[in-house]
């Protein structure tokens, strides 16, 4: 039995650096660091890419579990979640029912018993992007966060600022990691280093998605 | 060129479908999955069920008894050959010959030839020509290779062949026992073939395999076999230019990573992508047998994404 995470984007490595923090165990068959990072996780920028990958594990006899992580962008978690379904229905030929929204996430059970999960960063609720649940897992009332709010907001209103508007959370979480005691660390380590903090509600709801989908016992 | 395929009832194939053919097939699929036995099945469709043929498949399967009849049910998928083997193709011919049947294609209405192997009724048809090259069984068929073409028109093109892919000064070519020797400009004494370096006889064995298959197949078996991925880029160019040149359709079966990235580096270019194709066999979840296509475009996409497709 084999199983895939595809991760849209380059940043797989912070989902697995937080799903270690919580004790969560690989699946079954990837205890190997290397065939984890290589077999497992399967990266693909862009919406297009995703559906490549996607189709050659569905086309693959092999393959009992999917995990797909995308982004809602600025489509929002309806339209994106709408286009991976619709493309899974043409590719195995099976009509799926739609499940209203929620925070948790989604599965799937075709009928020849493959799972598939899908989850729409941040939270299956909004737009945005993994950036967003990144933001998510910085206190409130954290005074380096509030300080960098205002400083990312007052650059953004400059004419020589040189981001786009949908880069601010990007832009906003990387500033506040240039400000900690080791600046700059990336995402994955900065989760490490707890810069960034794993307690809390869309990590939690994260984690158990990711659990649900690839079966695993804690 | 045979452009498509339908098994039924041939060895591990309950029933195997490929609606597309293309000029050069690279096969691939688990152990079992039935790679050789395409190959196999080709070989008795162009030889019409030739007993040669057969009784050669049967042999280099070690599932061949004394000649008795019972060996032939082994051919089979069913238990005691309870439903005849077909291998058809799309077929405008007719062939009125015992033992071989005509179905109507239900898609195009086309009539279709497939051979019967039933030990009742089995015949020697004519057979269509076809090379088949095993790197398993290397020198062997090398010579018997090289006897086809030895002092006819046909060893010129040996030469341009070689010439062109792996030694531009090589002169003539001698096949003697167990040993290849050859002869180079401005060198006195012939030389073996193996000091051009590793992997070589097998580039020559493929080199002989296209020079006799003009106009018809080429089959390949465990392309891989002792050869570094360095050489087969050179084998993949040469196995795409003399397959167009020579109007060849060619099926060769692998289970190398190195081999299926050389084949796309090869073909991905206007010139050959649409000679390409890569077909997985595979056992699908309903137990049924399958044979997923890889065209140049999938190909791209998918090695572009490091994705595993073997």
């Amino acid at each position: 039995m084999q199983q895939r995470l595809i991760v849209e984007g380059k940043d797989a490595i912070v989902l697995t650096v937080i799903l270690d923090k919580k004790g969560i165990p690989s699946p079954k068959g990837y205890h190997n660091k290397y065939k984890y990072k290589t077999e497992f996780v399967k990266m693909a920028e862009g919406e297009s890419k995703v559906k490549t990958v996607l189709k050659e594990q569905l086309d693959s006899p092999d393959i009992e579990r999917i995990g797909i992580i995308v982004d809602a962008d600025k489509k929002g978690p309806e339209n994106k979640f709408k286009g991976l379904i619709d493309f899974i229905q043409k590719e195995t030929g099976e009509t799926l029912t739609k499940p209203e929204l929620a925070s948790t996430g989604f599965y799937y059970q075709l009928k020849d018993k493959r799972t598939i999960g899908i989850w729409v960063m941040p939270d299956n609720l909004n737009e945005g992007y993994l950036e967003n649940f990144v933001g998510a897992m910085i206190a409130e009332d954290d005074l380096t966060w509030q300080f960098c709010q205002e400083k990312v907001e007052e650059l953004s209103k400059k004419d020589f600022c040189l981001f786009s508007e949908t880069k601010t959370q990007k832009a906003l979480v990387h500033t506040y990691l240039a400000w900690q005691k080791t600046p700059g660390l990336p995402l994955g380590t900065a989760v490490k280093a707890e810069f960034l903090s794993i307690e809390n509600q869309i990590v939690n709801n994260f984690v158990d998605w990711f659990k649900n989908t690839f079966e695993l016992v804690v | 060129m045979i452009d498509h395929l339908h098994i039924i009832n041939f060895m591990c194939f309950k029933e195997l479908e490929i609606p597309t053919l293309k000029r050069v097939n690279l096969i691939g699929g688990k152990n079992n999955s039935g790679k050789t036995t395409l190959l196999d099945a080709i070989r008795i469709l162009k030889s019409n069920g030739n007993s040669a043929v057969v009784n050669h498949i049967l042999n280099s399967r070690k599932i061949f008894k004394n000649g008795s009849d019972e060996s032939y049910f082994h051919l089979s998928n069913y238990e005691k050959n309870k439903w005849p083997i077909r291998i058809n193709k799309y077929c405008i011919k007719t062939l009125e010959v015992e033992g071989i049947y005509i179905s109507r294609n239900y898609k195009t209405g086309k009539k279709s030839a497939f051979a019967r192997l039933d030990p009742n009724i089995f015949i020697n048809p004519p057979q269509e020509k076809l090379v088949y090259v095993s790197f398993n069984s290397n020198f062997e068929t090398l010579s018997s290779l090289w006897e086809e073409v030895a002092l006819t028109k046909y060893e010129d093109d040996v030469y341009e062949i070689l010439q062109e892919t792996i030694q531009p000064d090589l002169l003539r070519l001698n096949v003697g026992r167990e040993v290849v020797n050859i002869r180079l400009k401005n060198v006195e004494k012939p030389i073996p073939l193996s000091t051009l370096g590793d992997g070589v006889n097998r580039i020559l064995l493929v080199a002989l395999g296209l020079v006799n298959a003009k106009n018809s197949i080429l089959l390949i078996d465990e392309l891989e076999l002792g050869l570094h991925y360095s050489a087969l880029e050179k084998l993949w160019e040469m196995i795409f230019k003399y397959a167009q040149k020579w109007n060849i359709q060619v099926y060769a079966t692998t289970h190398s990573q190195d081999v299926l990235n050389t084949f796309h580096y090869v073909s991905d270019n206007e010139k050959y992508i649409n000679d390409a194709q890569y077909i997985r066999l595979q056992i699908n979840r309903q137990g049924e047998n399958e044979a997923i296509l890889f065209d140049g475009e999938r190909l791209r996409k998918t090695l572009e994404l490091q994705l595993e497709i073997r």
